[in-house]
Parts: structure tokens; C-alpha cells; sequence
């Protein structure tokens, strides 16, 4: 990830869907924990709906909360 | 708070009252709110019988008031994690479920109903209702199922062509001449 651009501000992705698995992928180690937006370099308001989304999949079981 | 800047008191007309009181009762529940519910059915119902049982959620959305805006049929997935339920005394243990989802509309009373036949319905491992928009929020517009879950729909057509347009690129590569001369270098070194 480049770390001075934002993934959803430049692909217009304006809500962020807990059921887009492949898409939370991206943001998460081989941990399963949630890349920091330093690394990531989405703007705060993106990070803070991404964490949401994260979350409630993991819920649902479709992410993992931890792996290894 | 009802005197003006000018110090004069302000007056406060009728059709203004009967605004706000509207705008109360809307505040209470009376607009409508756009929600989606996840659910997860477990993997102990018969695939025959889990459109009845999607058809049973959305029964319980209309009958509270909802109105469905669309929606995804249960799918059977892999979880990330395996999940218990306890259904009178009897404790499941499961580690695939059948996903699926909804969009409704509804006032904010009704979703105490919602939740209660939600929580009574056995055949639910568990659900997620959050609060979302009309639009479609999915990338591709659908979720994407897993590859076990599209070989076993028999989704072999869509592989068959990625592996047919994949071939001749591998063969465009692969060209004898260049393979010499990799192969040259590769003993130099």
C-alpha cells in the first residue's frame, strides 16, 4: 500500500461493506489484525469505517479474529 | 431563550409548534430508517429447506412493518472460526453456516420485534443488524462466495475460461530461443 494515498478516496468507494471480504483483506496482517493508517495511508474518517466493518465481519465469522 | 437579539420577545406562531410536534414524533420512530440484517442459518438444515427459512426472516421483517429492498439467498460458507449455540439444552457446535442478508426499511419501534423473533428463531446461529443506505454498498454488487462454494454450484464454466485465456499467455512466454539464452546465462552464472 502506498502510504500518501487513500485506497477509498481514490476508487470513490464512499461506504465501506462488512460483506466485502476480499476488500478487508487488504487491510489486515498475517495476524488478522488491523493495519495501522500509517501504513495503510487512508484518511482517519475511511480508517474509522474500515475498523467498523472489520469488526461486524468478524463477527459474523466471515474474517478471522486471530490466526497462527 | 424565546427573547430575540433585539431584546424584544419573539413570537412563536402556530404553524412553527405544530412543526416541531411533527418533528418530535418523527424523532420517536415515525421515519422510516433503511437497515440490513445478516444472519447466519446452521449448517444442520437441509439445503432444500433454507430458502423456507430466508423466506421465515423476511416474514419477520414484514410483519413488523418492514418493507424488503433487496437481498442476498443463504449461501453456505466457511466460518473463520467455529460458533456454539445452545437450542434447549442441545449445543451446536459448528464451524459452517449458510450467510445470508437483507435491506429493509422500517421505524425504529419495530425493531424490538425484529430482534425478539430473531432471538426465538432457533434455526439462526446469529445476526447482525446494522444501519445502512438505500444504494448498493457491495464493490461488485454481489458477494463473492468462496471457491469451494462455486465448485460445488457447479460455477465450472467461469474456470474453465480464465484457465483458456491464461494458456496462451504461458506459451507467448515461453519462447525456445529466449529459454536458450536464460538457460546460457543461468550456467555462467
Amino acid at each position: 500500500m502506498n502510504s500518501k494515498s487513500c485506497y477509498f478516496t481514490e476508487n470513490n468507494i464512499k461506504y465501506i461493506d462488512h460483506k466485502d471480504v476480499d476488500l478487508l483483506k487488504k487491510f489486515l496482517n498475517p495476524h488478522a489484525r488491523i493495519i495501522s493508517r500509517k501504513r495503510t495511508g487512508i484518511t482517519a474518517k475511511h480508517q474509522r469505517n474500515l475498523a467498523t466493518a472489520i469488526k461486524r465481519a468478524r463477527f459474523m465469522g466471515l474474517l478471522a479474529f486471530v490466526t497462527r | 431563550m424565546t427573547t430575540s437579539t433585539t431584546g424584544l420577545p419573539r413570537k412563536v406562531s402556530c404553524d412553527s409548534v405544530g412543526l416541531m410536534e411533527q418533528e418530535k414524533t418523527q424523532e420517536k420512530g415515525g421515519a422510516l430508517t433503511v437497515y440490513e440484517v445478516s444472519y447466519l442459518l446452521l449448517p444442520s438444515l437441509a439445503v432444500e429447506q433454507v430458502p423456507a427459512e430466508a423466506l421465515s426472516v423476511k416474514a419477520i421483517l414484514t410483519s413488523a412493518g418492514g418493507v424488503v429492498l433487496g437481498g442476498e439467498t443463504p449461501v453456505l460458507i466457511d466460518l473463520a472460526y467455529s460458533m456454539t449455540k445452545v437450542v434447549s439444552t442441545v449445543r451446536h457446535k459448528v464451524s459452517t453456516g449458510y450467510f445470508g442478508w437483507m435491506k429493509f426499511e422500517m421505524t425504529a419501534d419495530g425493531m424490538e420485534v425484529v430482534k425478539k423473533n430473531l432471538d426465538a428463531d432457533t434455526q439462526i446461529l446469529r445476526y447482525l443488524i446494522i444501519k445502512t443506505v438505500k444504494e448498493n454498498t457491495l464493490l461488485n454488487g454481489k458477494m463473492k462466495l468462496r471457491k469451494e462454494d462455486i465448485k460445488r454450484q457447479g460455477g465450472g464454466v467461469d474456470s474453465e475460461e480464465t484457465t483458456a485465456e491464461e494458456a496462451p499467455k504461458v506459451v507467448k512466454e515461453v519462447a525456445p530461443e529466449e529459454l536458450d539464452k536464460r538457460i546460457d546465462n543461468l550456467v555462467i552464472v
